[in-house]
């Protein structure tokens, strides 16, 4: 009974928090702060599959949670590697 | 008994700590500070919600892949927060407070030459 109250209250407060990100994701004046809130959206929906495999009482989505920060992971690194070829190409062009 | 509440009392305190990153990437000013808490609080968050789940499935259902998760997220988040605030350092252009590394600095790492 405790942990049925506890889930819940849990996912109330992730939900808040991927509310934060999404505005942050909407209104970020840099694309570097859209990149931050995408990170904790993804970081927050990893968290989010550990507290649906608690609630369904199966192992079985230990794997999800693998593959979903991963490719958040592979997702932030390849935007920031995008980011930094583009800058680069435009410095190359100064000199 | 006593395991459920250490495993209610892992889930609230990893929601309370992403929602505390939650709130400082909301009102921080800066993306040096947002990056600041992202990384510290979703890692500790993040890390006490999947010792939760470790908890709840026990030693032989959760078995190897379940550290290597909590392990792959100390791996992951500092290093894409690190990442993160090095572009937003790069792309700022100026040297906030008593930062005395400017962004063309060696130190802060060259831009890739497109290779």
């Amino acid at each position: 009974m405790t942990l049925t109250y506890a889930i819940q209250a849990s996912e109330l407060i992730l939900a808040v928090a991927v509310l934060m990100g999404l505005y942050r994701l909407v209104r970020g004046p840099s694309v570097v702060d859209r990149l931050i809130a995408f990170d904790l959206i993804v970081l927050s929906m990893v968290a989010f599959t550990a507290l649906i495999s608690i609630e369904a009482g199966t192992p079985h989505f230990v794997e999800l949670i693998l593959i979903v920060s991963l490719l958040g992971f592979f997702g932030t690194v390849a935007l920031i590697k995008a980011l930094d070829v583009t800058e680069a190409g435009e410095e190359e062009v100064e000199p | 008994m006593i395991a459920e509440v250490l495993i209610a009392a892992c889930l609230l305190c990893g929601s309370l700590v992403i929602l505390l990153a939650a709130l400082g990437i909301l009102r921080l000013p800066d993306a040096l500070c947002r990056g600041h808490a992202l990384g510290k609080g979703m890692t500790f968050g993040l890390v006490l919600v999947l010792l939760g789940l470790w908890i709840f499935l026990g030693l032989d259902a959760g078995g190897v892949k379940l550290p290597l998760a909590v392990l792959f997220q100390f791996l992951t988040i500092p290093i894409a927060s690190h990442l993160l605030v090095r572009l937003a350092h790069r792309r700022s252009g100026r040297t906030r407070g008593d930062s005395t590394i400017s962004p063309q600095d060696p130190r802060c790492g060259r831009p890739d030459r497109g290779s």
